[in-house]
C-alpha cells in the first residue's frame, strides 16, 4: 500500500481539502497504522499551547472605554455642528430672536450675572535680548531686544545667547541651530504661565525658585519638563531630551511610556530609546549618575551652572578645549554619548547570551532527562 | 458610530484570543496589550465613517497589521524578546510537562525561522484555531496561499522534529 505524503497528511488534519478529498484521506489514515501515527504527530504540532496565564488586564479595558466615551463626546458634538438634522429657517430665526429678548432682558433686570464672569486671560510677552550671534522671531531677525508673544516662533542661530526675561529671568544659548515656539504666554489670576516648545538645540533656563507666580513649562518632542525653581539645562536632538540639572528640582513627563520623574540636581537624565530589548521602542526616563560634558560645549555653559553640576555629580572640573564654535550639534552629541551607549548596548549583548546560554543548558537538561525516560521505558 | 456596549462585548470576546495571537507573534506581551489597545482606538475611529459589520474580523486584520509593522521595525530586538519568552515557557520543571513544553519551544524556535506570512498563518491555526477561509479573512491573503504555506511548514515541521526525536515514544 502506497503511503500518504506529509501534505497530505496536514490536508487531512487541518482540512483543507475538499469533501472528496478528505473522505478518501479518512478511509486510508484508519486503515494504515504508518500514516495514523504521522496523522498524530502533525496533529500534536497543530495542538494549541497552553495560554491559560495570557489574559487581557482590566485596566487595558478601562483604557479602551475611556477612549471610545472620549470619541463618542467628540464625535456627538462634530454631528451637532456638522448639521445632519436639518431645521426650518424661519424656525431658527424665531428661536434667534427668543434668545436675544432674554439675553437683553437679563442683562437689564441682573447685572450681577455679569460680575460673576472669570477674569480674561492677559497674553504677557517675553521680553528677549541677544547677547551674540542672530535670533530671529517669526523668520525676522531682531537686533538687539525684541517681543515673544505667544504661538511665535524662535530661532536662533549657531552659536547664539540672547536673555529673556517675565519677572524672574531665563537664558537661551545656543551651540547648534536651535527652534523653539512659545506655546502659551498669559496671565491668570496673577500667576504667569509659560510653555516654550523646543523642536531642537540648547536652552538653559535659570528660573528664581522664590518666584511661586510662574508657571514655567518645556516641551520637547519627547516629553515635558516642569520647573520647580531651577537652574536646568536642556538639550534637545532628534532622538532624544537630555536634561541637566545644576539647582533645584525638575519634574519630567515622558510622552510615551507616560512616566514621571522628580529630579535631583547634579544628575543628567535623558528621555530616549531604551536601549533593552525588553522595552524595545519604548522611551524611557533614565538617570545617568557619572556623566562628563564633552570639551566641545560652548564655555559660556561649562562655565556657568552647567559646569558646577556636572563638578557635583563626577567630582572632577572639566577640561575645556579650544575651537569648539566649530562643532555641530551632531557631532557634540555623538561624542557625548557614543562611548556610554555603547558600553549600555555591549551590557544588553551580555546579559542577552547569558540568557541564551542558560537557554541551551536547560534544552540540553530538558533532553537528557526525555532520552533516560525513553530508555527506562524501552527497558 | 460603535456603542460602548458593542466595545464592552467585542473585549469580552476577543480581547483574549487576539493577546494570544500577538503575544505569539511579537514575542512581548507588553508590545501585545498596546498593539490591542490601538486595534480597539482604530475600530472606535473606523466605526465613525462606516459601519464595521464583523468585528472580530476588523480587530484581527488592524492588530495583525499592526504587529507586522512592529516586527519589522524592530526585527532583531523581537528575536530577542522572543528568546526570553521561550526562557520563561521553558522554565517549569515538572517532569510531565517538559515534553510537551519542549516541543512548543522547538515549534517557535523553527517558526521563527519562516517569513512572516507563514507564522502569522500558523499561529492563528494553532493557538486560535482558525480555519483557513477565517484566516483568509483576516489576513487579506487568498485561501490558496494559506493552504500552501501551512502545508509546506507543516512538513517542513514535521521532518525536523521527526529528525530530532521528538515522535519517537
Amino acid at each position: 500500500m502506497k503511503h500518504l505524503n506529509n501534505k497530505m497528511i496536514a490536508d487531512y488534519v487541518l482540512k483543507t481539502g475538499s469533501k472528496e478529498e478528505l473522505d478518501r484521506l479518512k478511509t486510508h489514515i484508519e486503515s494504515c497504522e504508518i500514516c495514523r501515527k504521522k496523522s498524530r504527530e502533525i496533529a500534536r504540532i497543530f495542538q494549541s499551547s497552553d495560554n491559560n496565564s495570557i489574559t487581557p488586564s482590566t485596566e487595558l479595558q478601562n483604557q479602551i472605554l475611556a477612549m471610545q466615551r472620549k470619541s463618542t463626546a467628540i464625535h456627538g458634538s462634530s454631528r451637532v455642528a456638522g448639521g445632519k438634522r436639518q431645521y426650518h429657517p424661519g424656525i431658527l430665526a424665531a428661536a434667534a430672536s427668543i434668545m436675544i429678548i432674554i439675553g437683553i432682558s437679563l442683562y437689564l433686570t441682573d447685572s450681577r450675572l455679569f460680575d460673576q464672569q472669570p477674569i480674561p486671560k492677559q497674553p504677557a510677552s517675553i521680553n528677549m535680548k541677544v547677547i551674540h550671534g542672530i535670533a530671529m522671531i517669526n523668520g525676522r531677525a531682531f537686533e538687539n531686544s525684541g517681543i515673544l508673544n505667544e504661538g511665535d516662533a524662535l530661532q536662533l542661530n549657531e552659536n547664539t545667547a540672547i536673555t529673556a526675561s517675565y519677572g524672574s529671568y531665563y537664558r537661551l544659548k545656543s551651540s547648534g541651530r536651535a527652534s523653539l515656539t512659545v506655546n502659551i504666554s498669559r496671565i491668570e489670576n496673577n500667576k504667569s504661565t509659560y510653555s516654550i516648545a523646543v523642536q531642537k538645540g540648547i536652552l538653559l533656563s535659570d528660573i528664581d525658585h522664590r518666584k511661586r507666580e510662574i508657571n514655567y513649562m518645556i516641551s520637547t518632542p519627547h516629553g515635558e519638563i516642569e520647573s520647580l525653581g531651577t537652574k536646568f539645562l536642556v538639550v534637545v536632538s532628534e532622538k532624544q531630551t537630555d536634561i541637566i540639572l545644576a539647582e533645584g528640582s525638575v519634574r519630567m513627563h515622558c510622552f510615551r511610556n507616560g512616566q514621571y520623574l522628580n529630579g535631583e540636581p547634579g544628575k543628567r537624565y535623558e528621555i530616549a530609546e531604551s536601549v533593552t530589548a525588553r522595552n524595545a521602542g519604548n522611551q524611557i526616563i533614565r538617570s545617568i549618575n557619572n556623566f562628563e560634558l564633552p570639551d566641545n560645549y560652548p564655555k559660556t555653559l561649562q562655565a556657568g551652572a552647567v559646569k558646577k553640576a556636572v563638578q557635583a555629580t563626577t567630582g572632577t572640573p572639566q577640561k575645556s578645549k579650544p575651537g569648539y564654535e566649530n562643532t555641530t550639534s551632531e557631532n557634540t552629541e555623538k561624542s557625548r554619548y557614543g562611548a556610554e551607549k555603547e558600553s549600555m548596548k555591549e551590557e544588553a549583548r551580555q546579559s542577552r547570551s547569558q540568557m541564551r546560554n542558560e537557554l541551551r543548558m536547560k534544552t540540553q537538561e530538558n533532553r537528557e532527562i526525555r532520552e533516560t525516560r525513553k530508555g527506562r521505558r524501552d527497558r | 458610530m460603535i456603542s460602548e456596549d458593542k466595545i464592552v462585548t467585542a473585549y469580552r470576546e476577543h480581547a483574549r484570543e487576539i493577546l494570544i495571537y500577538l503575544n505569539r507573534l511579537t514575542g512581548s506581551a507588553e508590545v501585545s496589550e498596546d498593539i490591542l489597545h490601538d486595534a480597539f482606538a482604530n475600530l472606535v475611529e473606523y466605526s465613525k465613517q462606516k459601519q464595521v459589520d464583523n468585528i472580530r474580523a476588523f480587530l484581527y486584520r488592524t492588530a495583525h497589521n499592526l504587529a507586522l509593522n512592529h516586527i519589522r521595525k524592530n526585527k532583531r530586538l523581537t528575536s530577542i524578546d522572543s528568546h526570553d519568552d521561550r526562557a520563561i515557557f521553558c522554565s517549569d520543571d515538572s517532569t510531565a510537562r517538559i515534553e510537551k513544553e519542549e516541543l512548543e519551544c522547538r515549534i517557535y524556535d523553527i517558526l521563527r525561522d519562516t517569513d512572516e506570512d507563514t507564522r502569522s498563518f500558523f499561529v492563528l491555526r494553532k493557538e486560535n484555531g482558525l480555519s483557513v477561509e477565517e484566516i483568509a479573512d483576516i489576513t487579506g491573503k487568498s485561501s490558496r496561499t494559506i493552504r500552501r504555506k501551512l502545508k509546506n511548514i507543516t512538513e517542513y515541521m514535521h521532518t525536523i522534529l521527526e529528525k530530532e526525536g521528538f515522535f519517537n515514544n
